[in-house]
């Protein structure tokens, strides 16, 4: 059957059509053997049966895939999209701004949006159409970006599934969650009481922010008892709810896993040790020149210490000393 | 960061373009020439000095609001907090400069005055900044700043 099938056929003056009681196909046929002439249509009819009828109705409208296309895999990005909106559900940069505290525990990568990468999309965007095309009538060999974002694919599939298992275990021990990024088969640790104490950089991610943290402009504290009311609200424990560090975890791990982070061992804090500060730290940057953040896991336990998006005098000291403040 | 290069605006904006056109074709300055992104970074470094200097105000109110109440833990997460969201804004505020001057050429500088105290400035807010990346409320984290070691290291960095 085709789109406008019935309507077609109603239009022939086929009565019988209109009658859904027992399928269209039966009462069709049983109306029309009464004459002649009607059996010639019935003919006519089946063949139209015949050609059109293992055509798949139930949905065939809403697929935007060209036919013969179906067959061939999709690629995984989309022109114009970034990556991290496909494998984690998130909206990408500047987009994000969603309350994450309806729920995001456990293996979901996505708190506040339930679909996955393999699931399909209700609303379809038609730009991706043309990139399956020419990916699916060649099938030519997969580019380096593509390899690179399977791998990245890959890994936070793996990520996920190993920090499940390592927080269910740090639950029954009292602990308090991690995130876990694994990189080349290289375990990195962000623990939850860091990312939490590192919060003020989770507008570099675009992670989302409560309401009671985006308030307190710089002219409204110039009040001394506004300050002092501010002082109270950054007292007061529930002002982050656990879901937003999580969500600040997994844009961190994103971020580390993004094909464009480049590894750069070396040093936080040299500057700050010559200054009269504590020791420098040695360890790693995942240093993103697209996007600007750079995160920081030190050596000893490829522990998280921080990540922000740095300024131009700090990328210059990344880029030449391998070093950050 | 000491910045020794003189401002040549021209050069400037000649490297703003060609990072502009290689950000179009999917690479960066970064990827293609290390010296061209460096001496670009080091322009943006000027223009960077001069807006946290331009917010001196607000940086003085907040460092002496601090200093003057020493109200423990949630006074520094406070002042960490509006500290670097202030020096996140001015970070924000050079890209956005650097939009208009692709948009506007040379003209959007014809304005922009650089006050030769911004250098002194910028450094000691970046070391500001450095102090607050290291404060931690871990007894156990050995590489960072107690609360104390912090508000005296405030303290030097606005006295001197």
């Amino acid at each position: 059957m085709y789109l406008g099938y019935l309507d077609d056929q109603k239009l022939l003056g086929y009565p019988a059509l209109k009658d859904t009681r027992c399928g269209i196909k039966l009462v069709f046929i049983s109306d029309l053997v009464e004459s002649k002439s009607k059996i010639i249509i019935v003919v006519i009819c089946l063949e139209m049966l015949l050609i059109f009828g293992n055509v798949e109705p139930a949905g065939a409208k809403d697929n935007w895939f060209l036919p013969g296309a179906e067959g061939f895999t999709a690629p995984i990005s989309r022109p114009g999209q970034s990556s991290r909106e496909y494998f984690d559900g998130k909206p990408a940069r500047g987009a994000s701004r969603q309350n994450p505290a309806g729920g995001g525990s456990g293996g979901n990568p996505n708190p506040s949006n339930g679909s996955d990468a393999g699931s399909c999309s209700s609303n379809p965007t038609p730009k991706a159409a043309p990139e399956v095309m020419i990916h699916g009538l060649g099938s030519p060999p997969k580019t380096k970006k593509q390899k690179a974002l399977e791998k990245m694919e890959r890994e936070l599939k793996e990520s996920i599934q190993e920090e499940d298992k390592i927080n269910s275990q740090r639950k029954k021990q009292g602990k308090a969650s991690i995130t876990l990024i694994i990189k080349d088969s290289v375990r990195f640790f962000a623990p939850h009481d860091q990312l939490r104490d590192k919060y003020h950089h989770a507008p570099d991610l675009d992670s989302p922010i409560p309401g009671t943290l985006i308030d307190g402009e710089l002219a409204r504290l110039a009040d001394p008892s506004l300050y002092r009311e501010r002082l109270e609200t950054f007292r007061n424990k529930e002002v982050l709810p656990d879901a937003y560090v999580e969500q600040y975890g997994r844009d961190l791990r994103l971020h580390v896993l993004d094909p464009d982070t480049k590894i750069i061992k070396g040093t936080l804090g040299a500057n700050c040790e010559s200054n009269g500060g504590p020791t420098k730290i040695e360890g790693y940057h995942f240093y993103n020149d697209k996007t600007g953040f750079n995160g920081f896991f030190d050596r000893n336990g490829r522990r998280y210490r921080t990540g922000f998006e740095p300024n131009r005098s700090q990328k210059i000291d990344i880029k030449t000393n391998n070093n950050m403040m | 960061m000491v910045n020794n290069i003189n401002f040549d605006k021209t050069r400037y904006i000649e490297l703003l373009e060609k990072e502009e056109f290689l950000k179009n074709e999917g690479t960066s300055l970064f990827n293609e020439n290390c010296e061209e992104d460096l001496e670009l970074l080091s322009y943006g470094v000027i223009l960077e000095n001069q807006i946290y200097y331009n917010r001196k105000a607000e940086y003085t109110f907040l460092v002496g609001e601090y200093l003057k109440e020493s109200s423990g833990e949630d006074g520094a997460r406070l002042f960490v907090w509006e500290f670097l969201k202030i020096f996140k804004k001015d970070n924000k505020a050079l890209k956005i400069l650097e939009k208009e001057i692709l948009q506007h050429g040379i003209q959007k500088l014809a304005t922009f005055q650089i006050d030769p105290k911004s250098t002194e400035f910028s450094a000691l807010i970046n070391q500001i900044v450095g102090s607050c990346e290291f404060l931690t409320f871990d007894p156990e984290d050995t590489y960072g700043m107690t609360l104390d070691q912090f508000h005296d290291s405030i303290q030097n960095h606005w006295s001197t």
